[in-house]
């Protein structure tokens, strides 16, 4: 028994070094950014697309975030309406993974040395993204998941095999058949796009089912925000959230971008994206209050969280869902931004 | 609990250190131990369904222990009231929304509107195999084969092994009872030889059999766009896949056994290699086929019956076989091809044609009858795989009628790229045990660890790369 578990032992301890090596291999950026074509992850490859094609230059304005923000931001319309030659790229990503975009923003400003004017971190109005996206390993080298490790990141041991997976990919892929969604395809050469519309009864229906869910975490967050102590059911829900589902890192994210941007004189600003049950129940001031209690180094900067407050976005007939705007949703959105950044 | 997740894993490592730590010079308890281990893999899914098993346990325990008692006439009516029992529950789970449905079906067509409802349950898991075994057990002391086993904590442990517990191998009170009173020791090569098996089955499993389904999603989603190159590639992906996926399963459960020294029975010997389908069912899922044979091919008569006897007996274990894997027409379909082909070669026997699987030679004969055997068990594998007779018909229409040539066939040959050299390596290790020997024997130690280390890393690729599907036969 002794010896079965001592050379048990060794060979695992080896297997494992080997393991930690080869996550460590880096193959060229072309292939990571390849491997999420046809998914819904496929705007990776579009940003990157852009990037290398110097598509995005010194001196032009940066969005960045999650779907609300790919969908949302015309960045067509802003720059037709801006009078100036300032180009607008609205580099948002499906999934409200921070991570992946941290990375993104790291990608832009530090790795390739791209200096924009403005860089706009855009933040969901109803929570941080919980776990994290299995295309992280794809954005983020062995070094960014031990890094993360740090960081509190619970679910790095994962993230690390599915780099060794995605770098042993790049001699398997030749027996993997690659089934291309028609729909995501389109999405990965595609910049800015509008939600589908869906019917406005149906947007209603969705609000009722959705507010019931909210309603009592903004209660919660509100409670907090007013100096409440949690009571133990929300400590541990809080504490599930944070240790669990991983949303300590996933803030943590937005703090190392706010310090990037710091670090590098990059001017910024955060947009709170808004929420249809949020704005219908008057309670932006919530989430606001939320964000500033979450990262006090946006006031201690000298920054202030830009929010929307328009009253079409407390009417159902603008949104696809409680997060997701329509066309004539983003289109007024986008003007509203406009006014406030111009 | 499935055995290609983390949290298996985990089970396994503090099950094992329990067993050969903490319990290791109480046999009682280490018997007790794989018990709630058992209980623990069982309710990971739906806890309640426990009960169901239990009912299944009580019910063969005291028919085993009573019927051994007993003589005559009284003795059989307990057999078959056991046998009724133990099949009511199978029934109720697995086959009653089936006979509604098509109850409905027929009266529908006869013009009565009246709709029987059905049941809004989910199959438990497993639940074919436990009650084969359990059924096994009672006709086996039924027959005298078998003392009853007096213990109830080893007989709960006979029907709920967890290694075994959900897909098999429907092992034999024979095999395993006896493996369960004996004082446990910890067996160092019988270990060693239990994680290469996991580490092959894991293989077989993730790379093999999830990364074909991908092709054969594919394949019957599209079967009316896709090109007959691409279907066949299609049909013949499914064949890896159900083999990779329940021999794995069955490596997964042998493997996990031999670490705390106990031997299943072994349940695949390269079935694709087979000379002929009489062939084929000696080689794959030889728990079953052997069930199927010792309880109702033999009393039947088998094959010392002549005419249209034979032909009866081998159709009812096939259909039946079709039948016990699911409650839907495709499986019996599945059964019939099987049956057919199975009595043709009872028929080309007669004729002085038949295949003998021990002495076809030359080689190309050889060839020429395994990949023969191969495209028959794969073109039934349609009917196994479809949702339904017609998209079955449908897939196969579309082979022959479609262009053979055409957008995807192409990529479809590079599932090729992945089969050959699985059966290449198969076929070197084709005097040995599930393809493990190779690990073991022949080759120097660091090739072996390089052999090693390449299935992980595949292992790895595959399970986060591809979408790792549950196994296929734990719905059963």
């Amino acid at each position: 028994m002794r010896k079965f578990l001592i050379k048990l032992g060794i060979r695992l301890s080896i297997m494992a070094v080997i393991c930690g090596a080869y996550g460590w291999i880096k193959w060229s950026p072309d292939y990571y950014a390849s491997i999420p074509f046809g998914t819904s992850y496929g705007k990776l490859e579009w940003i990157h697309n852009k990037l290398k094609s110097n598509a995005v230059k010194d001196g032009s304005v940066i969005f960045l975030g999650s779907s609300i923000c790919m969908n949302s931001v015309n960045d067509s319309l802003l720059g037709e309406w801006d009078s100036t030659d300032l180009k607008y790229h609205n580099l948002g990503l499906p999934h409200t993974c921070y991570a992946i975009v941290h990375e993104v923003l790291e990608d832009i400003v530090e790795v390739r040395g791209i200096q924009p004017k403005k860089v706009y971190l855009c933040l969901k109005s109803d929570a941080i993204a919980i776990n994290i996206h299995k295309m992280y390993p794809l954005a983020a080298d062995a070094s960014d998941i031990l890094e993360s490790v740090g960081q509190g990141n619970v679910l790095a041991g994962q993230t690390y095999f599915k780099r060794i997976a995605w770098n042993n990919n790049f001699f398997t892929r030749s027996f993997k058949l690659k089934t291309l969604d028609s729909t995501y395809i389109s999405a990965s050469n595609y910049g800015f796009r509008y939600h589908l519309p869906i019917d406005s009864l149906e947007s209603e229906k969705n609000y009722k089912r959705q507010s019931v869910i909210s309603t009592p975490n903004f209660d919660a967050i509100e409670k907090v925000n007013n100096g409440e102590s949690p009571n133990w059911k929300l400590q541990l829900l809080l504490f599930h959230l944070d240790w669990l589902e991983n949303v300590h890192f996933q803030k943590e994210c937005v703090r190392n971008s706010i310090a990037l941007l710091e670090r590098l004189g990059i001017e910024y600003d955060i947009i709170l994206y808004p929420n249809l049950v949020l704005h219908r129940q008057q309670r932006v001031q919530v989430m606001l209050d939320y964000y500033y209690r979450t990262f006090p180094e946006i006031k201690a900067n000298g920054h202030e969280i830009i929010y929307f407050d328009g009253d079409y976005l407390g009417n159902a007939k603008y949104w696809v869902d409680m997060n997701h705007l329509n066309k004539d949703g983003a289109e007024l959105l986008t003007k509203e931004l406009f006014e406030k950044i111009k | 609990m499935l055995f290609n997740s983390f949290e298996f894993v985990v089970f396994l490592v503090v099950v094992f250190a329990l067993y050969w730590g903490v319990f290791r010079h109480h046999a009682r308890k280490q018997t007790v131990l794989l018990l709630v281990a058992s209980c623990v893999f069982y309710m990971f899914l739906i806890p309640q369904y426990i009960l169901i098993l239990l009912i299944t346990i009580l019910i063969d325990y005291f028919a085993g222990i009573y019927i051994a008692r007993l003589e005559g006439s009284r003795r059989k009516a307990l057999l078959i009231l056991s046998i009724v029992s133990t099949c009511l529950v199978l029934f109720v789970f697995k086959y009653f929304n089936f006979f509604i449905d098509n109850a409905n079906a027929i009266a529908h067509f006869i013009g009565w509107n009246y709709q029987l409802s059905t049941l809004e349950i989910i199959l438990p898991i497993g639940l074919s195999f436990h009650t084969f075994q359990s059924l096994s057990y009672v006709v086996e002391v039924y027959r005298r084969k078998q003392e009853p086993e007096p213990d109830f904590i080893v007989y709960s442990l006979y029907v709920m092994y967890f290694p075994q517990l959900v897909a098999g191998p429907i092992e034999r009170a024979s095999n395993l009872l006896f493996q369960f009173h004996r004082k446990p020791e910890f067996n160092y090569s019988l270990a060693v030889e239990g994680l290469h098996q996991i580490l092959w089955g894991m293989f077989k499993k993730v790379v093999i059999a999830d990364v074909c389904s991908v092709y054969v999603n594919h394949a019957f989603a599209h079967y009316d766009q896709l090109p007959g190159l691409a279907l066949l590639m299609g049909a013949i992906a499914f064949s890896f896949q159900i083999y990779g996926d329940f021999s794995g399963y069955s490596d997964i459960a042998l493997g996990t056994s031999k670490l705390f020294g106990i031997r299943l029975m072994q349940n695949f010997n390269l079935p694709y290699f087979a000379m002929g389908i009489a062939d084929f069912w000696r080689r794959w899922h030889i728990s079953l086929s052997t069930w199927f044979r010792d309880y109702i091919y033999f009393p039947l008569g088998g094959s010392r019956v002549k005419g249209w006897l034979l032909h009866r007996n081998v159709a009812v274990i096939f259909l039946l076989s079709g039948f016990w894997h699911g409650a839907n027409w495709t499986y019996v379909v599945w059964g019939a091809i099987h049956a057919f082909f199975y009595s043709l070669t009872f028929i080309l026997k007669s004729l002085g044609l038949a295949i003998e699987a021990k002495a076809v030679d030359p080689i190309w004969k050889r060839v020429s009858v395994g990949l023969c055997t191969f495209l028959v068990v794969t073109l039934a594998w349609v009917y196994f795989r479809a949702n339904s007779i017609s998209e079955a018909n449908g897939y196969l229409s579309a082979m022959w009628q479609a262009q053979f040539f055409g957008p995807m066939a192409y990529d479809f040959l590079k599932v090729l790229l992945l089969i050959v050299p699985f059966v290449i390596f198969e076929w070197i290790n084709r005097h040995n045990e599930n393809g493990i020997l190779l690990f073991r024997q022949g080759i120097s130690r660091h090739a072996r660890f390089a052999i090693e280390m390449i299935l992980v890393l595949l292992i790895i690729d595959a399970y986060y790369t591809v979408d790792h599907s549950q196994f296929i036969y734990f719905q059963f």
